[in-house]
């Protein structure tokens, strides 16, 4: 599902108007933004956490050429299943 | 930061940002994470703007959910980094010395776990720092001043100079009336002719002087003009952040990060250790010209990087002489500890010399 698809899914079911959704959808862009800049995290019942995670600089060997690499560090957003929406995907 | 955001806390920043009440801002949450959810469980993917898309797959283990963050969110969370590249390391790093600064920089991460946060530093005050280094700066602040005032002064004192026989010309031109007086017109007609050399001779030689006159008046004036034009530079400063390090800081004045190592050198009276710097700290940007500073220019990239091998080896002999000092103040500690500490039998000597005090008095 696309951002405008959902845009008019949910103005429907909750009976608002689009550009009130995107100013919704727009603020939550914000917080995530924020909040993973500072390396928080987000917990989403039923769906799972948005984080921020840091990974500190490191070394890495080319094993065909021998040649090290210093890799610098970095912060990556990543996103854990929560252990109900892993059992309702897994659910036969 | 490491803070969890529980779903309450996510509709209030929510309802904060976009201006609603707390009421629509749940409503809209809990509506949209439900259709993400039925989406999801149908195997479909959904992309929300500004956050990502999630998307399932299939694995050996099951189903589950891969999430690929949006771009302008990968690069807000990653944008302290970003300014890094990875580098490809030569020969002469070897893994201990990587191994030693593994060591050196995970001890400052500790000891800023047990201190209190860095203090705000004021615009006007570099940091905070000893009396003595202070002292350092102030002398560098006043550098650039100093040679304009110094000739400024020395432009004034010439002003004042050439201009005294400017000031001067008006007062001769009433001595040579008086000798213009009605007075040669007594002696003889023939004087006249003299008088008419001696005239001639005045008004050109007059005219010179005047004509020197404003000619120095106007080289003064041009020397003045040009001191006033030669305004010393200000000084640019930067604060440290979490985001703005010495290396963006490089970037962002010199238009490459290779630079940074200029920086670390203007502030090294303060801060000898460049990796040490609190956040908050304002540090001083030195002119380009100052150290040759030019991003087009390979030469100067090199000399950057020269640079940086020499501070690199600078911190590295420093952090060295401390450890070592750390170690002898360890020796010297424990050896005190071993004399301070009482024997057994002179322990039970003690105890027992206690018991019969009494005794040993009478005695």
């Amino acid at each position: 599902m696309l951002h405008k698809e959902l845009v008019d899914t949910l103005s429907k079911s909750l009976n608002r108007s689009k550009s009130d959704m995107n100013k919704l959808f727009e603020a939550l862009g914000n917080v995530v933004v924020e909040r993973c800049s500072e390396l928080d995290s987000i917990t989403v019942p039923r769906l799972g956490t948005i984080e921020a995670v840091k990974y500190n600089e490191s070394v890495e060997v080319n094993e065909n050429t021998g040649k090290r690499t210093l890799m610098p560090p970095r912060v990556e957003v990543q996103f854990t299943t929560s252990n109900v929406l892993k059992k309702r995907l897994n659910q036969p | 930061m490491k803070k969890t955001i529980a779903f309450p806390q996510l509709v209030e920043l929510v309802a904060q940002k976009a201006n609603t009440t707390e009421r629509m801002s749940e409503l809209f949450l809990q509506e949209l994470f439900a259709v993400v959810t039925q989406e999801l469980t149908e195997g479909k993917s959904v992309t929300i703007k500004g956050v990502g898309t999630f998307k399932t797959v299939k694995d050996d283990s099951g189903k589950d959910v891969v999430f690929i963050p949006d771009k302008d969110l990968a690069e807000a969370a990653n944008a302290p980094f970003a300014q890094f590249e990875p580098l490809e390391l030569c020969d002469e790093v070897t893994d201990e010395m990587l191994r030693e600064i593994d060591a050196s920089m995970e001890q400052p991460a500790q000891n800023e776990n047990e201190e209190p946060e860095p203090t705000p530093v004021s615009s006007n005050n570099v940091g905070t720092r000893p009396a003595s280094s202070e002292d350092n700066t102030q002398k560098e602040d006043t550098e650039p001043v100093s040679p304009a005032q110094n000739q400024e002064e020395e432009n004034v004192g010439t002003r004042r100079a050439l201009s005294e026989p400017a000031q001067k010309e008006p007062q001769e031109e009433p001595q040579d009336a008086k000798s213009r007086n009605p007075r040669v017109w007594l002696i003889a007609a023939a004087a006249a002719a003299a008088l008419i050399a001696v005239w001639y001779f005045y008004t050109h030689r007059s005219k010179e002087r005047s004509d020197k006159a404003t000619e120095v008046t106007q080289v003064a004036k041009d020397t003045t003009n040009d001191t006033k034009n030669v305004k010393p530079k200000p000084i640019v400063t930067d604060t440290i952040s979490g985001s703005n390090v010495i290396f963006t800081m490089a970037k962002k004045h010199y238009g490459d990060q290779a630079f940074w190592v200029y920086i670390a050198r203007e502030n090294q009276a303060l801060y000898p250790d460049y990796r040490k710097i609190p956040v908050g700290t304002v540090l001083i940007i030195p002119p380009a010209e100052k150290y040759g500073i030019n991003s087009d220019s390979k030469q100067s990239l090199k000399q950057a990087n020269a640079e940086a091998m020499k501070l690199y080896k600078e911190v590295k002999a420093a952090d060295k002489n401390e450890a070592k000092k750390d170690e002898d103040v360890k020796v010297d500690e424990k050896s005190k500890n071993v004399t301070t500490k009482p024997s057994k039998k002179s322990s039970l000597r003690h105890s027992h010399y206690k018991k019969h005090q009494k005794h040993y008095r009478h005695r």
